[in-house]
């Protein structure tokens, strides 16, 4: 039985019922795998006269494991036998003669040159960065899109019984003020989210004393908004209070609240994947750029529900400026800083105000 | 002498004589960084589904570059099994971190249901593990009892909180005892005969060094904590928060200290450990482990690959891995009364891939 193609391959045969090692040769010829074994120099006890024998495998019960890096070529056979061989370009020869499937070659070959390597970094960089930057919340829109409302109702339930339980106290203002701020509150949304005949939200006041929470406004995703009484004393006009309120239908409408759980959701499962087989705590490394990525998307939100509330205060007060005002005041005393805006959820409040200024009609031309 | 003068073995020679070997690693950091990083580009550009692929080829770099007696380990895990059981996990656990939004009673729910699952997790991720381990062609096994693990793995930890957490030198010892006393390589089982009170003196030694850092710490906060000045305002809530600078840069360092301190102390116990393990395991009449791991070094690596990691945005992980192992491998040997290769095989069947899906992506280590 002659080979046919190049020389055989040397090596060492295990048969997978023994842990004995024996030398090998191999080569193939038309329809089996020959292997001509002998035992290895090193164990002696094994009877000195032992014969070479020879085995037959039919050549499509063979397979290759792929190639990794200098590792030795392995030929797997049938009953958990393999053949294990050095020979990296013999290996290679007979899977190009049989045909075998190659896949991971190219994995291989990619991993085996500096300039292919340096290339994947910048692929994963760039897939990643992608990801994060699109991908994710294109994806978390359409998983909110998708999220019925009887869900987005029962998140209110949940989430305002965990307020009320850590942080809130029923409200101490009066009836009229309740009632007067729960109909601006319907006007608002009417023309913030006019939904048509199906709501999708119900917009509804919940009115809490804050306690340490200060003044303070919440916008949950079923339509519940609850405001503080701090707030509401804060502002000095309806106009004003009409601004807050615009801001936070414009969170529900456009679904922050679930959105905002996706992404935290798929943030995780991401960081999970790529620090997948270290230790927990190697996730450290991932979660300093998860908390800022959070935060952007938080900051990209807050933008969003600016423009919704400056668009409903321009048509229906004509400018900006009681969102304007009330932010102004609420914010004063605080200090802000490069670093602090990084970390915080809110873009820099002159940032916003520049912004919202920026929806104001042109002043009509002085005589 | 353990031979004949003709070369063949001596049939009975007591396991504590015989042949040493040292296990040997030959991994390179440069190599396995461009495995890593080429299969994590293909990982997300694939969205993940390219991930059980890296990761078994991963572990077959790692295991192929350990050597015993000039045969290498090998890893024969199926990518396409890993990847149904990640698949199945990761959709577990979507729903579980979304049911928290939604139902308090069904997120308390998912998370009893997983910690009764937890054991049966755990036992297959061993027999898995076991299984797709071979070592000169034999598979390695692992023969524990499934109500084993559910006593180890649940049973015995919900002990802890009663106990105060004093049981846990004990609990450390019956989970050694259950993962390698029933341990086989081939035919040949293992047993298990390490001290229980071995331990006891690795924890009592890392509270030692856990209570005087702590005061030590204590002492900078309270120094900190006195000396920073705190604005008054406390939240301003949906319109703008903007945290003093200096309270949130004093914090941090100390944050991080705490955690590389925990971490340099978990890798103290588990290197303790893992020598006790090492040392305790021996496979009757053929062989026995010895171990030169040296547990402080071995954290004090734990803790600077951490750092680097860190710097790094985890750039660095492929680097930390093989310089771990290049620590700890050699010094780790088996000491053989016959010939290593006078092993006959065992019996087996392929096992499920979710156990070992489960532990990957949840970064759950059964370790040892």
């Amino acid at each position: 039985m002659t080979p046919t193609a190049a020389s055989p391959l040397r090596g060492v045969y295990l048969d997978g019922r023994s842990a004995r090692a024996h030398d090998a040769l191999v080569w193939s010829d038309d329809s089996d795998l020959v292997l001509l074994l002998a035992a290895r120099e090193d164990q002696p006890s094994l009877p000195p006269a032992e014969e070479p024998t020879e085995t037959r495998v039919p050549l499509r019960e063979v397979r290759f494991e792929p190639p990794l890096g200098t590792l030795r070529r392995v030929l797997l056979l049938p009953g958990g036998a393999r053949f294990e061989t050095d020979d990296h370009a013999g290996v290679l020869g007979l899977e190009r003669a049989l045909g075998a499937p190659r896949g991971l070659h190219l994995v291989n070959a990619v991993e085996a040159r500096p300039v292919w390597v340096a290339l994947s970094l910048v692929a994963f960089v760039v897939a990643a960065a992608l990801f994060v930057r699109f991908g994710l919340p294109t994806a978390a829109g359409w998983a909110a899109a998708l999220t019925p409302p009887a869900a987005m109702t029962a998140m209110d339930t949940q989430v305002l019984r965990v307020l009320d339980r850590q942080y809130l106290q029923p409200s101490r203002l009066g009836a009229d003020r309740r009632r007067s701020a729960e109909a601006l509150l319907t006007r608002v949304a009417r023309g913030v989210d006019p939904q048509g005949e199906r709501p999708t939200f119900r917009y509804r006041l919940v009115l809490r004393d804050g306690g340490l929470l200060g003044a303070n406004a919440l916008a949950l995703p079923g339509g519940t908004i609850v405001l503080t009484d701090g707030l509401v004393s804060e502002a000095r006009d309806d106009a004003e209070l009409a601004g807050v309120l615009a801001h936070e239908v414009g969170h529900v409408a456009a679904r922050h609240g679930v959105r905002s759980a996706y992404q935290g959701v798929g943030l995780l499962v991401f960081a999970s994947l790529l620090t997948g087989d270290v230790n927990s705590a190697g996730t450290l490394a991932a979660a300093i750029p998860v908390l800022l990525v959070q935060n952007g998307y938080s900051r990209e939100m807050e933008r969003e529900a600016d423009r919704a509330a400056a668009t409903y205060l321009v048509r229906a007060y004509g400018s900006t400026r009681p969102l304007r005002d009330i932010l102004t005041r609420l914010t004063a005393g605080s200090r802000e800083g490069d670093l602090s805006d990084l970390l915080s959820t809110h873009p820099a409040t002159s940032e916003r105000l520049r912004e919202l200024a920026a929806f104001d009609p042109p002043l009509p031309a002085r005589r | 002498m353990d031979t004949f003068p003709s070369g063949t073995a001596l049939p009975t020679t007591p396991a504590s004589e015989g042949r040493r070997h040292d296990l040997s690693f030959s991994g390179r950091a440069g190599e396995y960084f461009r495995l890593w990083i080429v299969n994590l580009a293909l990982t997300v550009v694939t969205l993940g589904v390219y991930w059980a692929w890296a990761k078994v080829r991963q572990r077959k770099y790692l295991y192929g570059h350990t050597r015993l007696d000039g045969h290498n380990f090998e890893y024969t895990a199926d990518p396409v099994a890993i990847l149904k059981g990640h698949l199945l996990v990761a959709v577990l656990f979507v729903l579980f971190a979304l049911s928290q939004y939604y139902n308090e009673w069904l997120y308390i729910g998912l998370i009893v249901a997983f910690s009764a699952v937890w054991p049966l997790l755990a036992w297959q991720s061993l027999r898995f593990t076991a299984l797709n381990t071979r070592h000169r062609g034999l598979r390695f096994h692992f023969h524990g009892s499934l109500g084993g693990a559910f006593k180890i793995f649940l049973g015995w930890p919900l002990l802890l909180i009663p106990s105060l957490g004093l049981l846990m030198p004990y609990l450390a010892y019956l989970q050694r005892r259950y993962m390698f006393g029933n341990a086989a390589y081939g035919s040949a089982r293992a047993t298990f005969q390490g001290d229980p009170g071995v331990p006891w003196i690795v924890y009592l030694t890392a509270l030692g060094v856990s209570t005087g850092f702590g005061v030590l710490v204590a002492l900078l906060v309270v120094g900190v904590g006195v000396g920073a000045a705190v604005s008054g305002r406390f939240d301003v809530g949906g319109f703008a928060d903007d945290p003093p600078l200096a309270l949130l840069l004093a914090v941090v360092p100390l944050y991080l200290m705490g955690i590389a301190l925990s971490a340099g102390l978990a890798a103290y116990v588990s290197a303790a450990l893992l020598n006790f393990s090492l040392r305790g395991t021996e496979l009757p009449g053929q062989l026995r482990f010895e171990s030169r791991i040296n547990p402080w070094r071995l954290a004090w690596i734990t803790v600077t690959n951490l750092l680097a990691q860190g710097l790094t945005l985890g750039l660095a992980t492929p680097w930390a891995t093989v310089r771990r192992l290049r620590y700890l491998v050699p010094l780790v040997s088996v000491v053989a009364a016959r010939d290593l290769a006078d092993v006959t095989a065992g019996h087996g069947e392929q096992e499920s891939a979710l156990g070992e899906a489960a532990s990957d992506f949840l970064g759950i280590e059964v370790g040892l």
